[in-house]
């Protein structure tokens, strides 16, 4: 039933304020967006798919299961590429020592490799720099190169560009397009920005209070949608109806009928 | 004199060698997520800062004595007390200056943050490949202050080494304790110049830690 390589998730837990319930997956292939507003739990799904927090469920990737009832694999044991939010590069080290790191540590899998990821980053003249002195779009290259260089089974970017200015962002926008034509892995890329996802998902998951509200193919995301009701889980739809009701709003004739 | 300075210099190494390694493991335990046990632990480590040296003295003392039951471990290896010993002298400094090497190596590790950690685990790295690949070279000036503090302050003690090494010429005698001696031996004259090279050394000592903390904050070129 899973397709080798698709990740595949279903979990429950409580983060402070958040209840996270969601299930879902991202294919073997191609940009799986998540968007949502703020607080919504995309950042908090990221971290426990990457083992970094801890909830309640299964997550699997093809046969591997990465998480159930009776396992918990360590982030370190899972192969899962995370660019941060904000710039991430380990700051004693310069960027070919950041970019060596993953290198050294990758798995044993396919993958790009140093050459090839440093020149597909435009990375050549940064290498002996520390991170100090690199610009914020330059940052977040070295940190996405980095995570390619440890040849990860699945790749989350939680908002890389929405730490950078908009030159930043046009800058390093042809990077992660050409990443999406060129890996073959599940990308969850976590955004706000509706024109990233126009440009790079695949897929879209909506996110709203720690649920996953609908999973649809990015054309109907980025035509806004001609029913919203399209958006809603059931349950929300009915809630909605019961406020209507309550409100004492009657179903009426769509107007021109 | 120069047996009294190597005495010293000897002892402050040693103390320093052996708290740094003390220092990472400890001081790393202490720094995750706060919990009141190891709070317990971190004020049980700082009780030499706020006892006199004396009760530490006695308690170390009475500890190396041929009759504590930390003693009586050694004794099958020919050992009856360490007390009047260089060993024990050692062991007094150690205990005495381990707060001087927790305090900065714990504060360093608490200021890395979690993210650096984070960022290793997700590049596969275990978490002790984690711990010396990016923990502690980001902790290094913690260390470099524990090492500075520990080895000035083993120089400067002078109670604890009075009640465990008792000042045996050639022995347990440091320069702190020869200091006191030519004083109440009306030797100005020499008490004079060992003060002077004191100061010296603790000017240099100072200058050096600050020096090294210029050097590691300055702004890139």
């Amino acid at each position: 039933m899973t397709q080798p390589g698709q990740l595949s998730f279903s979990l429950k837990g409580r983060f402070g304020q958040l209840e996270l319930d969601c299930s879902g997956e991202a294919p073997a292939a191609g940009v799986t967006a998540l968007v949502g507003p703020s607080g919504s739990g995309k950042t908090t799904l990221l971290r426990c798919l990457a083992g970094l927090a801890r909830a309640d469920g299964r997550v699997a990737v093809g046969e591997v299961v990465w998480q159930d009832e009776r396992c918990f694999t360590p982030s370190h044991r899972r192969g899962v590429g995370l660019v941060f939010q904000e710039p991430s590069l380990l700051p004693h080290l310069t960027v070919r020592q950041n970019l060596a790191f993953a290198a050294r540590r990758a798995g044993k899998g396919e993958g790009p490799g140093f050459q090839e990821v440093v020149d597909m980053l435009g990375l050549g003249r940064l290498l002996d720099r520390g991170p100090e002195r690199l610009s914020g779009g330059e940052r977040q290259r070295v940190a996405i190169a980095r995570a390619l260089l440890s040849r990860p089974v699945v790749l989350l970017m939680d908002e890389p560009l929405s730490s950078l200015d908009a030159a930043s962002k046009a800058e390093v926008m042809p990077y992660l397009e050409d990443l999406h034509r060129r890996l073959r892995l599940p990308v969850l890329y976590v955004s706000h920005d509706s024109a990233e996802v126009t440009r790079l998902a695949d897929r879209v998951l909506r996110m709203r209070a720690g649920r996953l509200t609908a999973a649809l193919p990015r054309e109907t995301s980025a035509g806004e949608g001609r029913d919203p009701l399209a958006l809603m889980t059931p349950d929300q739809i009915r809630t909605l109806a019961r406020a209507a009701l309550a409100a004492g709003i009657e179903p009426s004739e769509p107007e021109g009928v | 004199m120069a047996q009294v300075v190597w005495t010293t210099i000897a002892l402050a190494s040693l103390t320093t060698l052996i708290l740094l390694m003390v220092a990472a493991p400890l001081g790393w335990w202490l720094a995750q997520r706060r919990s009141w046990w190891r709070e317990a632990v971190a004020a049980v480590v700082s009780l030499p800062v706020v006892l006199p040296p004396t009760v530490l003295g006695f308690y170390v003392l009475i500890a190396l004595g041929p009759e504590s039951p930390l003693m009586a471990l050694l004794h099958p290896f020919g050992v009856r007390t360490l007390a009047f010993t260089f060993w024990g002298l050692l062991i007094g400094s150690v205990v005495y200056s381990l707060p001087f090497a927790i305090q900065p190596v714990r504060s360093a590790f608490q200021a890395i943050g979690p993210r650096p950690l984070e960022v290793a685990a997700t590049l596969r790295a275990n978490p002790l490949d984690a711990f010396f690949s990016v923990a502690l070279p980001l902790a290094r000036r913690g260390f470099v202050t524990a090492a500075v503090l520990v080895f000035a302050h083993t120089v400067g003690e002078f109670g604890v080494v009075l009640m465990i090494g008792g000042g045996i010429p050639g022995r347990t005698e440091v320069v702190s304790i020869r200091m006191y001696q030519l004083v109440e031996a009306l030797q100005f004259g020499q008490a004079h110049r060992l003060a002077a090279a004191l100061v010296t050394f603790a000017f240099l000592v100072l200058f050096a830690l600050l020096l090294i903390d210029r050097r590691d904050s300055a702004p890139p070129p």
